[in-house]
């Protein structure tokens, strides 16, 4: 077989002898914080885009799936630091500014 | 599913979960793995899933047969029929079109009838990946580089496996089914240090900068043509060769991502390119995956280097405008590679002029090295050289047609008015865009081990205050990824 360095595995091939990362556990664990606070970050501007879909059952699908995360998002206000960086440094509007 | 959306989220967090709950049971997870690509492949288009399956199929019971065939004349018919039945796949759905049109221009230039149909051939999304990857399990099965898969389902998650489906990198058989077959156990690590840095520059280079960069600068200048001076025209050709490495590189990062969480490994596919020193050193470096699968599976056969001069020159201008024409059903892909294949032979026959001049300027490695000239401005030098190279070549990639490509070269000797696209915040984009390769390759390797030494929970959050500051910068919405026309 042609030596995989010559295709460009190397890097994966020695991290992975050399066990680089992290337990499966603990990877997954980093993973649904990740989920959750990603969420929690974004939930409203997800919905905000969501809604932006074209009309039928898909759009009525995902808003289902975006709504809780729109209303966690605003309750614990953690939409506030995009809103504030996209207004102020990205220099975008946004509809939740017209709330 | 584009990788950045929040569909594409939601699917990968219930794949991810079942991934690692069947990875114990290597048969079943291989199902699994097909299975979850061929949603993912037909959540694009569910038509063309009939085609993957076909292609499965062939490809499998193909390679089995030709593996225990006796005989090189019969290894040779099955080999050929399945290089047929491929190449006709790829041919049927990408270029029929391209041909007929072009016999039809050909017929009336001649004045002769020309009767062929024309059929309007949708192109199924990812056809010019899979294709290649079931030609390299075939031939390295001729060759007798590999063994059949076990499992139907084996090759089948191998060809289909949603994180290089539709575009890229070109995997090869040999290095992706020996892990389908003997999975990573739940004890080895996941390389979350390196998945999170990849996935997370690769959205940031997408969204950001080659979103960016075209909305800015690209697209203004290649729909423009002739109506833009010298220096705007060469800010977009700039912001164009920056735009595609951005766009290209960053689903390459984020599918060796994806596949790192999963616990598979993928090849590189871009390092740095834009530093490389020859053009030579750039194919070793730009689309690796792609530039390896022409040298093994089409230069070498034809000869490679290890013939005649002129041999050498025309195998590497074939090479080349065949991997033009893959890239795209046009003549400006073909007349793309066409050039680069010049180029490159055109630096072979160039090289011992090059030796020498390097050694009287007392540049390079040998005596003499460096008395008169400092490598740096050399190396500089030759890296300058080779960006407006490649540069030119790109107008013909970019542009829609011959006639835009020669406008935009015209529009290269206009040098009056005001260059109006170079303002700061689109030279820092452009400059950010032409840096991001500095995290290529291993470069940023202590990085990635630095990230996972943190705990998972502050692991989570960085990456995902991360992630929201990049779309915080980003436009509306997500743009197709450019290879996904290929």
């Amino acid at each position: 077989m042609a030596h995989p360095s010559q295709h460009g595995m190397q890097i994966g091939d020695d991290r992975a002898a050399a066990r680089k990362g992290l337990p499966l556990r603990s990877a997954l664990l980093a993973l649904g914080v990740f989920y959750v606070a990603t969420g929690l970050l974004n939930g409203v501007r997800i919905y905000e885009e969501t809604s932006r879909l074209p009309y039928g059952r898909w759009r009525t699908v995902w808003l289902a799936v975006a709504w809780p995360l729109d209303r966690l998002s605003a309750m614990t206000r953690l939409d506030r630091p995009r809103a504030w960086m996209e207004r102020n440094l990205a220099q975008k509007e946004s509809d939740q500014h017209a709330k | 599913m584009l990788f950045p959306t929040v569909s594409f989220a939601l699917f990968f967090l219930l794949v991810l979960g079942l991934n690692w709950a069947l990875i114990r049971r290597p048969a079943l997870w291989a199902w699994f793995l097909l299975a979850s690509s061929w949603f993912f492949y037909g959540w694009w288009d569910w038509r063309f899933l009939g085609l993957l399956a076909v292609s499965t199929i062939v490809n499998h019971w193909g390679g089995v047969w030709l593996y225990r065939a006796r005989g090189a004349r019969a290894r040779k018919v099955w080999i050929t029929g399945l290089i047929v039945f491929n190449l006709g796949l790829l041919g049927f759905f990408k270029y029929y079109g391209f041909f007929v049109l072009t016999a039809y221009q050909l017929a009336a230039t001649l004045g002769i009838p020309c009767s062929l149909p024309l059929l309007s051939v949708t192109l199924p999304i990812g056809l010019s990946f899979f294709t290649f990857h079931a030609l390299s399990y075939v031939i390295d099965i001729y060759r007798g580089e590999m063994t059949p898969a076990k499992r139907i389902a084996g090759f089948g998650a191998y060809l289909a496996y949603f994180p290089h489906l539709v575009a890229g990198p070109i995997v090869r058989a040999g290095d992706i089914v020996p892990q389908i077959e003997h999975p990573p156990t739940r004890l080895e690590p996941i390389d979350i240090g390196r998945a999170a840095c990849l996935i997370l520059v690769g959205i940031f280079k997408k969204v950001v900068i080659a979103n960016g960069l075209s909305a800015r600068m690209a697209d203004p200048i290649f729909a423009g043509g002739a109506m833009h001076n010298a220096p705007d025209t060469i800010l977009g050709v700039y912001a164009y060769a920056v735009q595609i490495y951005c766009d290209f590189s960053a689903y390459s990062d984020i599918a060796i991502g994806l596949a790192l969480l999963m616990g598979l490994r993928f090849p590189i596919n871009f390092d740095a390119p834009y530093f490389s020193l020859s053009l030579q050193e750039f194919w070793r470096r730009w689309h690796i995956s792609l530039s390896s699968w022409l040298r093994d599976y089409l230069y070498v056969p034809l000869g490679g280097s290890r013939c005649a001069h002129w041999k050498i020159y025309r195998n590497l201008i074939v090479t080349f405008l065949l991997g033009g024409l893959w890239h795209g059903a046009a003549w400006t892909f073909v007349l793309w590679g066409a050039l680069h294949g010049v180029y490159l032979a055109l630096e072979r026959i160039l090289q011992p002029v090059v030796r020498k001049a390097a050694a009287f300027f007392g540049v390079g490695s040998g005596p003499g090295a460096g008395r008169r000239w400092p490598t740096w401005i050399a190396h500089g030098l030759a890296r300058l050289w080779l960006f407006q190279v490649v540069c030119l070549a790109w107008i013909f990639f970019r542009a829609q047609t011959w006639d835009d490509a020669t406008k935009l070269l015209g529009a290269l000797t206009d040098w009056k008015g005001s260059a109006t696209l170079w303002t700061g915040i689109n030279l820092s984009v452009l400059a950010i865009g032409f840096l991001s390769q500095f995290l290529d390759g291993r470069r940023i390797a202590r990085v990635w081990d630095g990230l996972a030494r943190l705990p998972p929970v502050l692991i989570g959050l960085i990456a995902a205050v991360v992630l929201t500051v990049i779309l915080a910068f980003g436009p509306e919405g997500v743009a197709p990824f450019i290879y996904f026309q290929f």
